[in-house]
């Protein structure tokens, strides 16, 4: 692959606002950012400087109040909701702190989930879906309800579901923080295999032992981009 | 006591906190209170408060039975020997109600009257408010000329003359004395009956004989004698005076009912049905209201279960839901109340003719208290599950962050879906109900009644035997005819003795000439009708054979005969019936007159749009005279327009005799279907309530489950869920609740349609495309009701998702 390709992601100028009850929130301020396929990268900073807008905006689960967003080169603002859920469902995977499984589905069907809503044949979805769980190490558990299995499959099982649908990009917004430590270890260990792999990760987290297993680290400060750090000049 | 005033204050608050889910639960029961208080105001009304009569329960109809006929007419001889015979009543009393033209004052009028044995007041007990009621043994005399005013009469038609008592008036152009003014609101048997008279029979008179069936009787039980015992004492008379007098009476018996409920015996099931429906109504108003209570209650668990761990007891926590619950009943029975105004308003005038004391209906004390009765037990029985369900909860559980979706709200989304299945199933019942009802409407309003109904005008006229003999007749009714044909805009002008389906008619029995005579049993038998010439093209009956009546019928003219289709194929059916002889009657001598058939007309419904022609023959108003006269008026123009012109024409002939009834033959067709009209309107106006009340329902319920479920619709949307696979994903919970209600709602209607069978005409009980439609627009309804929800579901932000719980 050429390495002077189109960055994956590419953030100029992106700037978001809320605006609650007559007060306004700069939630980001001048994000410039760019991720290049099979990077990994970690958001890192303290609570409420942006880190989950951040990534809200690159899963296109929200729109930048100004500022330009290129994923794979094409323009973001462009896109109808459709083509962005279109998007959502094939190119990205993603990882929540709170799992955000369905309760009323079993294991199996949550990793489904995704590969339903494009359309594919049952036989490669059980394909897919059986492949995943087995990279997770749940496949045994996958006629479970969630609410059967401990926090640390859940939060595998979500991580199955993020990867199903093979996206460009796996995004994953603090996957450790309902987990105790060694689920917390365990989970950021699969994402790392992952990358290994060849998958493009960005995750947020406030443990630096876990961004330390990043490509790059991104430091946000009240909504501003204030250092980017290689943490493995090694590699 | 102030642990009350804290409930209701909070209970108050909270209602007033949550408009919507106020608004709607008071709307829902409402409807469904008030929806059952008009129908009950009806039937206390027609079928429960007593007749306005001393001791009422003590007064009974007795009918002559007659082969295939419960309630037949009875003849003089008959009611004598019952009067005579029996042990049971206080007083028996015959009447006969009739047309009776008024002539005194300004115009003249035809007013409906009735002819009372002398005894009927006294049987009563009924005082007159100035003079007398009829003295005991008056009758039977032939001559006797009192007459007894009804309070309307006397202020309407004589200005509440207090010195009418002892004057005479003109009726009927004989002088009768006023010998009483009865008291406002006494009526007999009916509110539009306004004099009585004597009733006089001779006794030597055919009229006094057992063939005669024409009197209707009343009896006052003795206070010991229970109905039952009546009606097996009548029973035993009855089938004595079969054996004895076995020409007249063979098959023939007594028929004992309760005044009260014979008064309204052909509305009874009608209303019966009414207050089913509305019952079916108020169980979904209730399924409804107890669900917005759930979904309130499970939004509520968890500051109930923070009141609980703050020390408050169970009870103290189920009567403050309760007091809410009771709140809300009061409000909805106060609105039902006001529904229930606008319908008893809206049910009498829409009420076909004969529904007796259905204009009493009202809002009063009884049905203020059934209403209130009835909005505090749908409030009581349908917030007290929620209550005790939502009270129990473990509070731990509950308050523990994160568990949102505990095991008590899995049972109640249960318990809400299944109200759910029912109000669907109970309104499909209804709508299939109306579905058939509006389809045989619909079917019997395009049945030609075999007669034109277009630009006809109509109007009756009574020609009193006192001033009118015989040949009179036709020579007035000639005039009052030339008359009008001059008049440009009319096309044709006849006369008809019974006008289709305006009433009944006299059937005769006949005997055809060359044939034997027929035996008891098997008689000849067809409607008879006196017409002047023109009477078939003013309707626009037309002649299939043979030639129409002609001025040139005279009295002194060949009798003869007019017959329809009908009667040509029963009796020739296999020739023609023109100049073939039949009789209807006999001479002074007693011979046969016979009536040679010189036309064949097409026949017309006469009895009722449902039934096919019958039987029909027609003489000229020359040779077999009828005291009964409608006009018939084709024109040109809209018929109503010569309203006044048809009057001046008989005030023309005769100044004192009055002409009642004017109405185009469009109100009458519209008037003879006015009872399945009625039905039809009532049920569907119901069945839209229960179909409304459903799809507040479904959405109710589709909207809770939503709000429930953000989060994950959230989450789906995360994971790149289109707008339309939310929309699937609601709309299909929503439709399957409804699909499963529609099923159990068409294995009902199936089941029970069939007891509605009567109400039908000319379609199925199970007619496929009222099946087929009625639930595929009840499917519509609940489609949109489950899209509004559905709807909102789409624009679920997936942010969401990334928020912790
Ligand atoms: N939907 C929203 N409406 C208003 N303010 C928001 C919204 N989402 C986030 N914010 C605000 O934006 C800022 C950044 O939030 P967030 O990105 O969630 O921070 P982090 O994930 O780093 O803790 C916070 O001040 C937060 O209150
Ligand atoms: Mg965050």
């Amino acid at each position: 692959m050429n390495v002077q390709a189109e960055p994956l992601i590419r953030l100029k100028d992106v700037k978001k606002v809320f605006y609650t009850d007559e007060v306004e929130t700069h939630a980001l301020s001048d994000i410039h950012l760019e991720i290049r396929n099979g990077e990994y990268v970690s958001i890192a900073g303290p609570s409420g400087c942006g880190k989950s807008t951040l990534l809200s905006i690159l899963g296109l689960l929200d729109a930048p109040t100004d500022g330009s967003y290129w994923l794979n080169g094409q323009p973001v603002s462009e896109l109808s909701l459709s083509e962005s859920a279109r998007i959502r469902n094939r190119e990205v995977g993603f990882v929540f702190q709170s799992f955000n499984l369905i309760g009323d589905l079993t294991v199996y069907e949550n990793v489904e989930l995704p590969l339903t809503y494009r359309g594919m044949k049952s036989a490669e979805r059980k394909e897919r879906v059986t492949e995943a769980l087995e990279k997770v190490g749940v496949a045994h558990r996958k006629n479970h309800l969630p609410s059967h299995l401990s926090g640390g499959q859940q939060q595998r099982v979500a991580v199955a579901r993020a990867v199903a649908g093979r996206p460009n990009i796996l995004l994953a917004d603090e996957p450790t923080g309902n987990l105790d430590s060694s689920n917390g270890e365990a989970v950021m260990e699969l994402l790392r295999e992952l990358h290994r792999d060849g998958a493009t990760i960005c995750t947020v987290t406030h443990d630096p032992r876990f961004a330390q297993h990043a490509d790059r680290i991104i430091n946000l400060f009240d909504g501003r981009l204030i250092e980017e750090s290689a943490s493995r000049p090694d590699r | 006591m102030r642990v009350l005033a804290q409930d209701l204050k909070f209970g108050i608050r909270t209602l007033v906190e949550n408009p919507v889910f106020t608004l709607v639960s008071v709307l829902a029961l409402a409807i469904g209170v008030g929806a059952n208080s008009a129908i009950f105001s009806v039937i206390d009304a027609v079928l429960l408060r007593p007749l306005p009569y001393y001791e009422s329960h003590r007064l009974v109809k007795i009918w002559e039975r007659q082969p295939q006929l419960a309630r037949g007419s009875v003849a003089f001889a008959n009611f004598r020997d019952w009067k005579d015979q029996n042990h049971v009543f206080e007083e028996v009393a015959a009447y006969q109600t009739g047309d009776y033209n008024l002539t005194s004052g300004d115009e003249p009028e035809q007013i409906q009257g009735v002819a009372v044995s002398s005894n009927l007041f006294t049987l009563l007990h009924a005082q007159p408010s100035s003079g007398n009621t009829f003295l005991p043994g008056q009758e039977n005399q032939g001559s006797s000329s009192d007459v007894i005013l009804s309070h309307d009469l006397w202020a309407n038609r004589f200005g509440s003359d207090p010195s009418l008592i002892g004057k005479a008036i003109n009726i009927d152009n004989k002088n009768y004395v006023v010998v009483g003014v009865m008291p406002d609101k006494f009526y007999f048997p009916g509110k539009q009956f306004q004099l009585w008279l004597p009733l006089s029979i001779n006794p030597n008179s055919p009229m006094a004989g057992r063939g005669m069936h024409y009197l209707q009787a009343i009896g006052r039980l003795k206070p010991e004698v229970s109905l039952e015992q009546a009606k097996a004492e009548m029973d035993a008379i009855g089938g004595r005076l079969e054996q004895q007098y076995p020409r007249d009476n063979s098959g023939h018996g007594v028929n004992v009912f309760s005044l009260q409920e014979d008064s309204a015996a052909g509305i009874r099931s009608s209303l019966l049905m009414i207050q089913f429906v509305v019952g079916f109504v108020l169980l979904i108003a209730c399924a409804n209201v107890a669900n917005l209570l759930l979904a309130r209650a499970t939004a509520r668990q968890k500051e109930i279960a923070l009141r609980s761990a703050l020390g408050a007891s169970r009870t103290r926590i189920v009567r403050q839901l309760l007091t809410e619950s009771i709140l809300l009943s009061l409000l909805g029975g106060t609105l039902g109340l006001a529904l229930a105004a606008i319908g008893i308003r809206l049910l009498v005038t829409l009420s076909p003719g004969g529904i007796p004391r259905i204009e009493e209906s009202a809002l009063n004390g009884s049905v203020v208290a059934f209403t209130f009765l009835t909005a505090l037990a749908t409030g009581i029985v349908f917030g007290l599950a929620p209550a005790l369900q939502i009270s129990k909860p473990d509070i731990n559980e509950l308050l523990k962050a994160g568990s949102a979706r505990g095991s008590t709200s899995a049972a109640s989304n249960r318990l809400r879906k299944l109200f759910v299945v029912i109000e669907v199933a109970l309104s499909l019942v209804l709508l299939i109900g109306a579905g058939l009802m509006i389809k045989s409407f619909v079917k019997l309003v395009s049945v030609s009644p075999g007669f034109n109904v277009e630009n006809i005008l109509t109007g009756s006229i009574t020609l009193p035997n006192s001033k009118y003999k015989g040949s009179q007749r036709a020579v007035f009714l000639q005039q009052v005819l030339e008359r009008l044909q001059t008049d440009p805009r009319v096309i044709a002008a006849g006369a008809v003795s019974h006008l289709p389906l305006a009433g009944n008619g006299p059937s005769f029995n006949f005997d055809i000439q060359g044939r034997p005579a027929t035996i008891p049993g098997q008689e000849f038998k067809a409607q008879l009708r006196a017409t002047s010439p023109d009477y078939f093209r003013a309707i626009g009956i037309p002649l299939l054979e043979g030639r129409q009546l002609t001025v040139q019928d005279s009295s002194s003219s060949p009798n003869v005969v007019i017959i329809n289709d009908v009667m040509a194929q029963r009796y020739w059916p296999n020739e023609s019936a023109l100049d073939k002889e039949i009789s209807i009657d006999k001479d002074d001598k007693g011979s046969p007159i016979w009536r040679r058939i010189i036309g064949v007309v097409r026949g017309v419904r006469h009895t009722s749009l449902e039934l096919q022609p019958e039987a029909q023959m027609y003489t000229p108003y020359t040779q077999f005279s009828m005291p009964y006269i409608t006009l018939v008026l084709h024109t040109k123009t809209a018929a109503l327009d010569l309203t006044a012109d048809v009057r001046h024409a008989v005030s023309a002939v005769d100044r004192d005799q009055p002409i009642s009834n004017t109405r185009t033959m469009e109100q009458v067709v519209s008037e003879s279907t006015a009872p399945r009209r009625f039905n039809m309107v009532l049920l569907s106006l119901f069945a839209g309530s229960a179909l409304f009340l459903a799809s507040i329902g479904i959405y109710g319920v589709i909207s809770y489950l939503v709000t429930q479920r953000t989060r994950e619709i959230g989450i789906r949307s995360a994971l790149g869920a289109r707008r339309f696979d939310i929309l699937k994903l609601v709309i299909s919970q929503g439709m399957a609740l409804a699909l499963i209600g529609a099923g159990i709602g068409l294995a009902a209607s199936f089941a029970l349609t069939r007891t509605v069978s009567s109400l039908l005409f000319s379609v199925s009980t199970t007619d496929p495309l009222i099946f087929l439609e009625v639930t595929g627009l009840l499917l519509g309804v609940a489609l949109l009701a489950c899209y509004l929800p559905a709807r909102r579901a789409t624009k679920v932000n997936p942010m969401i998702a990334l928020r912790c719980e």
